[in-house]
């Protein structure tokens, strides 16, 4: 195969980072297109450098490109300054691998990590001139589904995919690809095989299914509009995380955000924090064999020559194997110079050893995240972390040698009062002088605390599914509250806060729990010129304000109203194997600060264990 | 500790990967290949590697030295290394030459006196112009713009060696230069209508670019530079690729 890049000379030495555009990374597959049945475009809708660092696509990519009929190649967002160009000299969007239009494909594959890469979906559908409206495609356009976190309430993208593939990607793939392979080699009809494909266990196809509604706007019904078809999709998940994993990573010639190998030692999460969205979708925990995780090292460091490898879970204190895994890496890689860089760990002895072991205390700082500042606010939320732990854990850390702390919290959460917001300031000041309790000789410098809050966004599936998010001016109110109070510590200068925007949140807040009829407002934000939302040089708020308006819809509808318990949810129709009953009853304990021991404590019977034969097993 | 001089050519899309970039190539590239190269001390060690001159974005070339140092060669010999290393890399960044180097020897670097450049315009009529311009002046006044002062740079003077064709080029060249024309005629058709090749003189003193000529022609044309070596020596230019 003559392989050429897609765009021109001219055209590549105009924009930023042609490097984005060209493909032919180490590790990449190459096929002839002409050899395979089915060609199948991934994308991730934002720029290289940060779908580049996405392990899912990395899995996935390896697991498509094993079947010897199938090519999977990639796509990612142009940045603007190509967007522009290729609008105005009407050049389809391509895939990377063979350079060729990804209007050709059979699929394209579209992961969804964050709400505001929505308008991203569009502009990857319109650049590559396939119809941007599911029901507009024809036979020969590539059948588009969506997955990853936020398929879990895929109703706000209804109209614009073909199918949302829920839950993890290793299970029904091979599936609905031998199905659409079948279905081509006679008279293919693009509406006969999504009938088909939706009665393969997990995944979704929007247009097969009504919803109608109430007078008050709440969901009324939802249902499939053929009887073959279930009511309930249901959540997949890969029981065996031995059987795939990319040895063979692909390693982009530009810097993008995660550098280096990625070993996912894990998948779930034990405890249970009432926020996290990631933690029920995610149940049941499944942990991957250190020896299988040894072998997966030594090769992904050959294949891609990485100079740096990190192990990556939700919570990977958690993982039973990490110490063995930790201490594999630092003897086996750290005299061949690779760097280890560790997840976040709870802070104790071990992960103290460890870290002085593979980084620099003096440049290296220590994180802490216990989300809320007061013990009340962080019951409520389930996160088992006490100030005791904290502080003790940063005087080891201190007396060790670090100086620096970051600690990351949440604004805005259900109950939150200003006495919990003025805690986080409390918080950082006691850090500070458990500090400064320190003999001076025995100090390094002055102490470093850096406060981040990021503003709390009730998801679907978790226990706050239900409950109140604030408005854009209340996130802005409390962030000067906090930052009036940190001002009035004794130690003020010690401590530097960041926060996030609260119109970004707000959006977000409306498409995590939005429904259907919130895709008339993405489309209208998307004609307006809305890309690249999660980007604040890109986001325009005005922007979004029109879109709203003009399509009737009122923002606060979804973000700011309190949902009672038996309202149809617009993400009522996926089954996660985690149960409503266990989410109402977290709910219900949230409100009284209780707290719900870790799975490993005591399984609370949430539900997932259905997935496991024999159930849960610690 | 084992000093080595490497040539490699850099082709195709390629010209679009910066000299940063490149480099983090390089590195993964040799630990890919099992080549036991030495690294810095410290925290993040890193290997230690310098380049005779970065190549621009958009430039191709088939002579690029970098200076590496190994801790030893291990059980390859240079041309074995060579094959190794290329067949762990994506066949448009390939080494052309393992050269063990004295150990005293400074670095690529500060050695580079001039290089030569493959500047193809597809247009004959176009390389017959600038040559013809070049021939037909005693000056060539090109302005550099620094941020505090400008300098004038006559281009006659920092380019010896000026021709529109390969043969012709590649002879005046060996007049005052040890060149490697066999090397060199393995990847560029030689025959090509509308190329211009040149010898600039380069270095820290006077470091002349192909496109300072074309900027002082100043008639619009499209053109794509490939380098085609390096040389160091003054007075007589040696190929760096010459031991
Ligand atoms: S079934 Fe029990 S142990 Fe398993 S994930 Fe749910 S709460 Fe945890």
């Amino acid at each position: 195969m003559d392989r050429k890049p897609a765009l021109e000379r001219n055209i590549l030495m105009s924009v930023e980072k042609p490097a984005r555009y060209i493909g032919n990374e180490i590790n990449m597959v190459k096929k002839n297109p002409e050899d395979v049945d089915i060609r199948f475009c991934m994308c991730f809708p934002d720029v290289y450098e940060i779908g580049m660092s996405h392990l899912g696509i990395q899995i996935l990519y390896d697991m498509f490109n094993r079947r010897s009929d199938t090519y999977c190649e990639r796509v990612y967002s142009p940045w603007k300054d190509l967007d522009e160009i290729m609008r105005k000299e009407n050049i389809p969007l391509f895939a990377l691998e063979s350079q060729q239009p990804v209007k050709d494909f059979d699929f394209l594959g579209i992961t969804l990590q964050y709400e505001m890469c929505y308008t991203n979906v569009l502009q990857i559908l319109d650049l590559s001139h396939i119809p941007v409206f599911s029901k507009d495609r024809g036979n020969d356009d590539p059948v588009v589904i969506g997955g990853g976190p936020c398929s879990y309430n895929p109703e706000p993208l209804a109209d614009f995919f073909d199918i949302f593939y829920i839950g993890e990607g290793e299970t029904v793939y091979d599936k609905l690809l031998d199905l659409y392979k079948d279905m081509r080699k006679k008279d293919y009809d693009r509406h006969e095989f999504l009938r088909k494909a939706a009665t393969i266990e997990g995944l979704y196809v929007p247009s097969l299914y009504t919803v109608e509604y109430d007078d008050e706007g709440l969901i009324s019904s939802f249902k499939p509009v053929y009887d073959e078809l279930p009511h309930k999709i249901r959540k997949q998940v890969a029981t065996d995380l031995g059987r795939y994993y990319s040895v063979k990573p692909l390693v982009p010639y530009i810097k993008v955000t995660q550098d280096r190998a990625v070993l996912e030692i894990m998948r779930g999460c034990i405890r249970g924090c009432r926020f996290c969205q990631a933690g029920m979708i995610y149940r049941p925990l499944r942990e991957r064999n250190a020896d299988y995780l040894k072998s997966l090292a030594k090769e992904m460091l050959s294949s891609t020559g990485y100079e740096e490898i990190s192990l990556s879970s939700l919570s990977s204190s958690d993982c039973s194997c990490l110490r063995e895994m930790v201490y594999y890496l630092i003897d086996e890689f750290m005299d061949k110079k690779v760097n280890i860089s560790l997840p976040s760990l709870r802070i104790d002895a071990f992960s103290l050893d460890v870290m002085s072991k593979v980084q620099d205390i003096r440049k290296s700082s220590l994180t802490f995240a216990p989300e809320a500042g007061s013990q009340r606010m962080r019951d409520v939320i389930n996160k088992g972390l006490t100030q005791e732990n904290i502080l003790n854990g940063a005087m080891d850390a201190f007396k060790s040698g670090w100086n620096r702390v970051k600690l990351y919290f949440m604004l805005g959460l259900p109950t939150e009062t200003y006495d919990d917001i003025e805690a986080i300031a409390k918080l950082a000041e006691s850090i500070a002088e458990e500090y400064y309790s320190i003999p001076k000789e025995e100090r390094n410098g002055k102490v470093s605390i850096v406060v981040s809050t990021s503003l709390f966004v009730p998801k679907p599936f978790t226990p706050f599914q239900w409950v109140s998010m604030n408005e854009a001016n209340e996130f802005t109110d409390k962030k000067g509250f906090l930052m009036s109070k940190i001002k009035e510590q004794l130690n003020q200068k010690s401590i530097k806060y960041n926060c996030h925007d609260s119109e970004v949140s707000v959006l977000e807040g409306v498409f995590a729990r939005g429904d259907r009829r919130c895709g008339s407002v993405l489309y209208s934000a998307y004609k307006k010129g809305c890309i690249f939302d999660s980007w604040s040089e890109f986001f325009d708020a005005e922007k979004w304000d029109e879109a709203f308006e003009e399509n009737g819809i009122d923002p606060l509808f979804y973000t700011a109203r309190e949902r009672s318990t038996d309202e149809i949810l617009p993400w009522d129709f996926i089954d996660i194997g985690v149960t409503k009953e266990f989410l109402i009853r977290e709910y219900e304990k949230s409100k009284n600060a209780v707290v719900t021991p870790n799975c490993r404590e005591k399984c609370s019977g949430c539900g997932a264990s259905s997935y496991l034969k024999g159930g849960c097993r610690f | 500790m084992i000093k080595a001089r490497l040539r490699f050519i850099k082709l195709g899309e390629m010209q679009y990967i910066g000299h940063l970039d490149l480099m983090r190539y390089f590195q993964k590239l040799f630990r890919r290949s099992g080549l036991d190269i030495s690294y810095s001390k410290g925290f993040n060690p890193h290997q230690i590697m310098s380049f005779a001159s970065p190549l621009g974005v958009g430039l191709t070339s088939i002579g690029e030295y970098m200076d590496i140092t190994l801790e030893s060669i291990g059980e390859y010999t240079e041309n074995e290394w060579i094959e190794i290393i290329n067949s762990h890399s994506n066949g448009l960044v390939l080494i052309t030459a393992f050269i063990i180097m004295p150990e005293n020897i400074k670095p690529s670097m500060s050695l580079l006196s001039a290089a030569s450049y493959m500047i193809d315009t597809s247009d004959s009529d176009a390389a017959a112009d600038i040559e013809k311009f070049f021939n037909e002046n005693d000056s060539i006044i090109y302005i550099k713009e620094t941020k505090k002062s400008s300098k004038e740079i006559d281009l006659k003077k920092g380019i010896p060696v000026l021709a529109s064709d390969y043969d012709t080029f590649s002879h005046m060249l060996s007049e005052i230069a040890v060149n490697d024309s066999e090397y060199e005629k393995q990847y560029i058709d030689t025959g090509k209508k509308g190329c211009i090749y040149m010898l600039c003189k380069a270095g820290s003193v006077l470091n002349i670019k192909p496109d300072m000529l074309f900027e002082v022609y100043q008639k619009e044309i499209d053109y794509q530079i490939m380098r085609l070596d390096m040389y160091s020596g003054e007075g007589r230019y040696v190929s760096m690729s010459v031991k």
